[in-house]
């Protein structure tokens, strides 16, 4: 459908003060980071240096760490959330009609203070906290939990009690939207359950499930906080995070490497979701 | 691509909007002539001696430049106000608009300093290059000044930093009463590992407990941790595993020994405290130089003054206190010139000097104009003892010994040795440090020496790779 000009200009002086927000706060900063990345020094000291941040920091056995162990979070934690979020949901979606409350309960972590949530963890997970407790009253090892390679165990289980709520709601919403009358129609032809989940219910969740993930993704580089507040500045190797290095560089003032390290990851990010994007916009092409 | 075809006029407005803002931040802007009023903003910490002679060098500055304004800011104590303060000016900084000067510490009473790493802000290009202003300088005012102290400020040959103050590891020791202990240091330097070693075997107690070098600037007393110029970390994990386990052992044998301060006149005035034979030897700092010159010359013993060298014998300084030019500063050249003042002999010495309700060198360390600095400084540093409390006992007899004690340069024991490199202490470093100390003399820690370097050597890397 064609738009007037007219409304055409409408629209976008309405979108403007957003267009306007977006350039001033997101586009010209990652504009001027980009250009930290290729200089060098600071005000009169500045001078361009090309690709020599770039290829110091593939050097940099800290920051492949904290690429690492990012990614590594990532790569376990999305999945995962996905998959538990998808099996709440489903179950939520037989019982939210009896149960509204449910919804209401399942959001509570994500709504729940960071300090609340770190002083959770703290009292479950220290060396001598309830986890270890009840361990050693049934005669079985303890660890230090939050000061090994079980931190990153820990910072999962965190991420997932946290967030899995609210990727519940997003997925639930999606669930909703699928007519009853398909899976009636499948019912009467002899379709089992597994087979109306795997031929009714995921091909028409796929945006849901990509949106899910794109917040899942922005929710896991929030729990850098919690992460912050019960490791430190300098925790565990296993939890060592992107975010660290980053943090801990815009202390030392090491500009470039703070803006390599948040363009690198950016452009992990870009490419992953472009490749998934267009996976989803070829499993939806079947709707024409 | 249909849509953005259409839609090309606004999408060239976008990218136009976009270039001028970009663009807006890049203008070479010149600096204002200087006959206009000109503000320089100068950054610097709380400290009694050094900010009153800011405030005599802001008056004599402004006065013989009339159209500047010295605009002194002192960051502040408590620690929360200081953080927000810290994350602001490193975003300016960030961003191009810091100050134009600084006057730091390299180690702010165990806080959150603004650059944590002097060495490696220069070399992310945090100050300017004053080499320039250096090279016209007048060469009889670089004259007495310890050159091998100011290399510490340059890298790749060109200046960034002034290092104004500095400090040695020193060991000061009583002859005679060393060899009651059965302790001969013969050479004209000892080094680290000599000093453990000597602790470790003597058989007595004493001699181990004044042995504890548990000084905050300990990693001068190893090879360097990091080479900036490679961007390698160079700490020997052996080395480190080595000196904790001496640490640990020399603790142990002093837990029933109460040693003596013994190093300052302050105390040597009220309680009498002195090298003797209950401390025959004290690891202290060159600042102290004169506080056991003259206490040894009134009590008439044989001080033996030795640096205290590091584990391949290099005699290394630390730097305690520096002035720098900021890389965003409009006026370089007039920034250097207020901060050079601090180089002359007037402040150097503390001539100027009034208060004294603090006793001792300004900012704790030694003038980096060491030639002759022992002898000039001496007749304030006296005097600043002048109001300690005495009981008008025997207390009288020692102050009245030490504000009559003349001293001259052939009294002091150390006579500017060679300085084979100087370096700024990180704050990591101590703070690391202290903490591998604190874990190894803990009742709880199972004996692996190893293990403990091998964490610290990672908390080190770490640091470096952020900074």
């Amino acid at each position: 459908m064609k738009l007037s000009k007219k409304k055409a200009t409408e629209g976008l002086v309405l979108a403007a003060l957003l267009l306007l927000g977006c350039l001033l706060f997101y586009a010209i900063p990652f504009v001027l980071v980009f250009l930290k990345s290729v200089t060098k020094g600071i005000g009169n000291t500045q001078e361009f240096a090309g690709t020599d941040h770039y290829e110091a920091m593939f050097e940099n056995e800290i920051f492949v760490r904290a690429f690492g162990n990012t990614m590594k979070f990532l790569v376990v934690a999305l999945p995962l959330i996905i998959l538990v979020a998808f099996i709440v949901a489903l179950i939520l979606k037989e019982q939210a009609r009896k149960h509204q409350w449910l919804k209401s309960v399942i959001l509570l972590p994500y709504v729940m203070p960071v300090v609340g949530t770190v002083l959770i963890i703290d009292h479950l997970f220290t060396a001598t906290g309830l986890v270890n407790e009840g361990l050693y009253a049934l005669g079985l090892p303890v660890a230090d939990w939050l000061n090994s390679e079980w931190a990153f165990i820990v910072v999962v289980l965190l991420y997932l009690w946290k967030n899995t709520g609210y990727a519940v709601i997003l997925l639930l919403s999606g669930l909703t939207t699928i007519p009853e009358e398909l899976y009636d129609a499948a019912s009467i032809d002899g379709a089992s359950k597994f087979h109306r989940l795997r031929y009714i219910t995921l091909p028409q969740m796929w945006y849901s499930f990509f949106f899910a993930t794109v917040f899942s993704l922005i929710n896991a580089f929030k729990c850098f906080r919690e992460i912050f507040l019960i490791g430190g500045t300098y925790p565990h190797n296993s939890i060592y995070m992107l975010q660290h290095f980053i943090n801990n560089s815009f202390e030392k003032m090491s500009y470039p490497k703070l803006a390599v390290a948040s363009i690198l990851l950016l452009i992990v990010i870009v490419t992953v979701f472009a490749v998934f994007y267009r996976l989803v916009l070829r499993k939806e092409d079947y709707k024409g | 691509m249909k849509i953005l075809h259409k839609r090309r006029g606004i999408l060239l407005a976008c990218i136009w909007l976009l270039c001028m803002s970009l663009f807006s931040g890049c203008t070479n802007e010149t600096a204002p002539p200087t006959d206009q009023p000109v503000t320089l903003w100068i950054l610097t910490e709380m400290s009694n001696g050094m900010n009153a002679q800011a405030n005599n060098v802001i008056a004599m500055f402004e006065e013989t430049h009339q159209n500047v304004h010295i605009d002194l800011e002192i960051l502040p104590t408590d620690a929360e106000e200081r953080a927000v303060r810290l994350e602001r000016l490193r975003t300016e900084i960030m961003s191009g608009k810091g100050p134009d000067g600084y006057l730091l510490p390299t180690d702010y009473r165990a806080m959150d300093s603004l650059f944590s790493d002097v060495t490696q802000s220069m070399y992310n290009g945090v100050f300017s290059d004053i080499s320039s202003f250096l090279k016209h300088e007048d060469k009889d005012f670089l004259l007495g000044i310890n050159q091998s102290v100011m290399e510490a400020g340059a890298i790749n040959g060109k200046q960034y930093v002034l290092p104004l103050r500095y400090d040695l590891p020193m060991v000061y020791a009583d002859s005679d009463a060393l060899q009651i202990h059965g302790v001969d240091l013969e050479s004209a330097r000892v080094t680290i590992s000599d000093l453990l070693e000597i602790a470790c075997e003597s058989e007595s107690d004493i001699i181990a407990a004044c042995s504890n070098p548990s000084t905050h600037n300990i990693l001068s007393l190893f090879n360097p941790a990091y080479n900036y110029k490679s961007g390698t970390f160079e700490l020997d994990q052996n080395a480190i595993a080595n000196y904790l386990e001496s640490y640990s052992i020399i603790i142990s044998r002093s837990q029933n020994v109460v040693i003596p301060s013994s190093g300052s006149i302050s105390k040597f005035i009220s309680n009498g405290e002195a090298l003797g034979a209950e401390a025959p030897l004290k690891i202290s700092t060159l600042s102290r130089l004169m506080d056991y010159t003259a206490i040894a010359k009134t009590q008439q013993t044989k001080l033996q003054v030795l640096p205290l060298c590091s584990e391949n014998g290099d005699l290394v300084a630390n730097i305690t206190y520096y002035a720098a030019v900021g890389a965003s500063c409009e006026h370089p050249e007039l920034v250097y010139n207020f901060l050079r003042e601090f180089l002359n002999e007037e402040n150097q010495w503390e001539h100027n000097r009034k208060s004294t309700e603090f006793p001792g060198l300004v900012e704790e360390g030694w003038p980096v104009r060491d030639q002759g600095a022992a002898e000039n400084l001496w007749p304030v540093y006296r005097l600043q003892h002048r109001n300690i409390y005495d009981d008008e006992e025997m207390q009288s007899e020692r102050k009245q010994a030490i504000l009559a004690l003349e001293l001259n340069a052939n009294d002091f024991g150390f006579t500017n040795a060679q300085i084979d490199q100087a370096r700024f202490p990180s704050r990591n470093e101590s703070v690391y440090f202290r903490e591998s100390l604190i874990q190894v003399t803990n009742p709880t820690f199972a004996g692996n020496y190893q293990a403990s370097a091998e964490e610290l050597i990672q908390k080190f890397q770490r640091a470096f790779a952020e900074g």
